[in-house]
């Protein structure tokens, strides 16, 4: 009897608790999940145990080869962006000098060039015909012969181009630090250098490990640069495996590979944080006042400022200027404008729906209490840290499955739709943050207010919170709609055929030996680049001030 | 019979090892004006937020004006509960004017009904000419006025407020006190509403205290000041 008893209190319980819990936006949220995660899942259970002749073959012939060359970039690249990033962020924050503004901004400007364009300018710039060789032979009468395109070349691009992941990040923290801390370093006998070195790194220690492992993220997924280089990494193994090779399975298992060598990077950067505490929570924090610089000190800054701005910048920038010159009159078409067309329709079409489902998935998950929303949340955004390639193998592979087995024939294969759902993997982590950050900002009160006046989740969300945090969703269209039109392996593996955007119009100029006809293209891409770049970096500054 | 009634509240957050409310047992009579108060961590913004459906106990029974709210099958939710509620930091939403703040919670009145409510409210507050203004365009005593307004004009039934005085200048808080008294009484409104500090007292027709999530003394002001029944109430009480 008290066990019937208690059975149906428990049965009452359990309807009282899915009637608070169940609402549409979990519900949507829960479908969104599992169609973003199908395709990642898809690959994981695709990996080939039998008929692996092909992958045997790999792994004893070229796997060493692609991991040797990528773990040698990604060292070598991890270690030169932190040296410029962390250089120029503490300059630039410690010290006041001429043209300090400029630079603050200018050091961010390389983000605007994809590696891939960096590489098709360098490759251009120190090839037999290009600016430094022809100079050389004409002025001087030397034959120079400079080689670029190989390992350290990658190495070079990489560095000029990323460093500033760890500079914005580096230069954030900075600027946040306590003078106390530094005052205190001072009054125990430490000479800046050793403040520096003993006290400011550090600290700055996850900070600058959190921008390094972005860049190490971003080396791994490359394909453009080190294809065009002919330096094989894990990336263009996966290609030259799938699309050459023309075998599934082994491209297949390349890229849970890869996905692995990802996830324990980031495993192991999380880890090492441990339980020491790195922020400044128990001291007020006072700003730093900028010390003014002898005029030997501040050409000394000027020049470690400026030189990557020039290699990571203004000489691409220029070399594309000067070739856009020389080939706009066979560039400039009817082609041209429709492969405008293309990325601009096809990167608004993925931007606006991969922030309408992380404005789902965030306003669920700030909602919520429980830890499904939570996880849910964590795992729909992890396409961030997945390679393009890997995340283009994986729908494709769960496409051809539904194609196949669940619809009976080719409805989704070869389509628009694939590289748009891809894009949404790939990039909802961005838009995420972005609407996060505009949730987080405004807290829960005024959503709790609404609903005591009487509104639902949904009308309080359109009255109040939208109106609220459109700045953060209009910057997650912004921010996702800048990645997906410099992405180039995802556009390459699954666009439909003769479909172009700029990117990849711009990689088949490179390869067909036109390299001067890519600038136009390139151009156009950077542009956007660098209007956004700006446009965050002053909504930044207002907000800083 | 008590107009809010509540009984063996249970409360605890997840992944926390406190409970935050004991089974706690809380009464309010009709227009009255109900204190709970308390030292921080002692659980009254949790049954605040609980009488006003913004958290869910894991058991207890809570019935207002008869109508079940909470009991083991049942859970109104907030936004059909009827109940008003002033925020500690008001929570005035920045993107509407005064007017459309207190319009919101009207949504389900006549257009000419739920303006002529709204001039009603507003100058129950004596607000009438900060109608168009903007919250950021007014101070905090003004902004306050302008959250128990729009917490009124649905004529709710309950009114329930946290921590009313506590973000207002010390030598405001006794004007403000004395026209949050009048205001409520003149509405005819039942309200509760979460302090720690003692001077907050001498608003309240009644005086619930917490402690470590129980209830260890109720009673009028009176009855607590001439009667406290340990300790920690005298340290409440500053006696």
């Amino acid at each position: 009897m008290k066990k019937a008893g208690n059975k149906s209190m428990n049965l009452k319980n359990l309807k009282r608790n899915l009637n608070i819990n169940l609402d549409s936006w979990l519900f949507t949220s829960l479908i969104l999940s599992f169609f973003l995660l199908a395709p990642i899942v898809t690959l994981f259970t695709s990996l080939a145990t039998q008929n692996i002749d092909t992958f045997i073959h790999i792994a004893k012939t070229l796997l060493p080869e692609y991991i040797r060359n990528s773990l040698i970039i990604t060292l070598f690249t991890g270690l030169f962006t932190m040296g410029i990033g962390v250089s120029t962020a503490w300059i630039l924050t410690m010290y006041d000098f001429k043209f300090s503004k400029f630079f603050n901004v200018g050091l961010i400007l390389p983000l605007a060039i994809p590696s891939y364009i960096a590489g098709y300018v360098y490759s251009g710039i120190f090839s037999y015909t290009g600016i430094i060789s022809k100079t050389a032979r004409n002025l001087f009468g030397y034959n120079l012969n400079l080689d670029i395109m190989n390992i350290q070349g990658v190495i070079f691009i990489f560095t000029f181009f990323l460093y500033p992941y760890v500079f914005i990040i580096a230069r954030s923290f900075f600027l946040k630090q306590s003078l106390s801390m530094l005052e205190s370093a001072k009054v125990l006998g430490k000479s800046d250098t050793q403040t520096f070195f003993l006290v400011v790194l550090p600290l700055a220690r996850t900070a600058v490990v959190g921008g390094v492992t972005l860049v190490i993220m971003e080396v791994l997924s490359a394909f453009g640069l080190p294809s065009y280089f002919g330096v094989q990494t894990f990336s263009t193994g996966i290609f030259r495996t799938w699309l050459t090779l023309g075998d599934t399975d082994a491209a297949i298992n390349l890229a849970i590979i890869l996905m692995g060598l990802i996830f324990t990077i980031i495993f192991i950067e999380r880890k090492s944080r441990g339980r020491k505490q790195y922020s400044f929570t128990n001291t007020k924090i006072r700003p730093i006042n900028k010390k003014s610089l002898s005029t030997k000190h501040s050409i000394i800054a000027i020049i470690v400022c400026i030189v990557p701005i020039l290699f990571g910048f203004i000489i691409p920038l220029m070399q594309l200027i000067s070739w856009s010159f020389m080939t706009y009159k066979d560039v400039i078409n009817y082609k041209f404008i429709e492969v405008i067309w293309n990325t601009f329709s096809i990167a608004m079409v993925g931007a606006v729906l991969a922030t309408v489902m992380a404005v789902i998935i965030s306003n669920t998950s700030r909602l919520k209490k429980g830890k499904i929303s939570k996880t849910l949340s964590k795992l729909t955004t992890i396409g961030y840290s997945i390679p393009g390639a890997v995340i283009a193998i994986g729908v494709m592979t769960f496409f051809i499955f539904v194609d196949r087995k669940v619809l009976g024939q080719k409805v989704f294969y070869g389509t628009l739709f694939l590289m748009v759902f891809a894009y949404i993997i790939r990039y909802l982590a961005v838009a995420y943050n972005s609407v996060e950050s505009g949730f987080d900002k405004v807290g829960m009160k005024f959503h709790e207010a609404s609903k005591t006046l009487g509104y639902g989740k949904t009308k309080t969300f359109f009255k109040v919170d939208f109106p609220m945090i459109k700045g953060s969703i209009i910057g997650a269209v912004i921010l996702t709609f800048l990645e997906i039109i410099k992405e180039l392996p995802l556009t390459l593996i699954l666009r439909p055929f003769n479909f172009e955007t700029l990117s990849t119009y711009a990689k088949q100029y490179a390869d067909d030996e036109m390299v001067q006809h890519s600038a136009i293209p390139s151009i156009v891409l950077i542009l956007i680049g660098i209007i956004i770049i700006l446009f965050f970096e002053r909504i930044n500054k207002k907000k800083e001030k | 019979m008590s107009y809010i009634n509540s009984k063996k509240l249970f409360f605890k957050y997840k992944n926390s090892v406190e409970d935050v409310l004991k089974d706690v047992n809380f009464n309010a009579n009709k227009g009255e004006i109900t204190a709970i108060i308390g030292e921080s961590g002692s659980g009254k913004s949790t049954l605040l937020r609980i009488l006003a459906g913004l958290e869910v106990p894991q058991n207890g029974e809570l019935t207002i004006n008869d109508k079940v709210l909470i009991d083991e099958e049942t859970f109104i939710p907030v936004e059909k509960r009827g109940i008003g509620m002033v925020f500690q930091d008001y929570a005035l939403f920045p993107h509407l004017s005064v007017e459309k703040n207190i319009l919101f919670g009207m949504n389900k009145m006549k257009k000419d009904l739920a303006q002529k409510r709204t001039c009603e409210v507003l100058d129950l507050v004596s607000m009438k000419e900060f109608i168009k203004r903007y919250p950021h365009e007014l101070s905090g005593g003004q902004q306050q006025r302008i959250a128990l307004a729009r917490a009124l004009a649905p004529k709710p039934g309950v009114i329930l407020l946290d921590e009313p005085f506590s973000n207002l200048d010390a030598n405001l808080q006794g004007k403000i006190r004395n026209e949050l008294k009048t205001i409520l009484k003149t509405s005819g409104e039942t309200a509760v509403f979460v302090s720690h500090d003692k001077d907050d007292l001498e608003i309240a027709d009644r005086v619930v205290i917490l402690y470590m999530g129980e209830v260890i003394q109720t009673g009028t002001p009176m009855e607590i000041f001439e009667n406290p029944k340990n300790e920690y109430v005298k340290q409440i009480l500053g006696i």
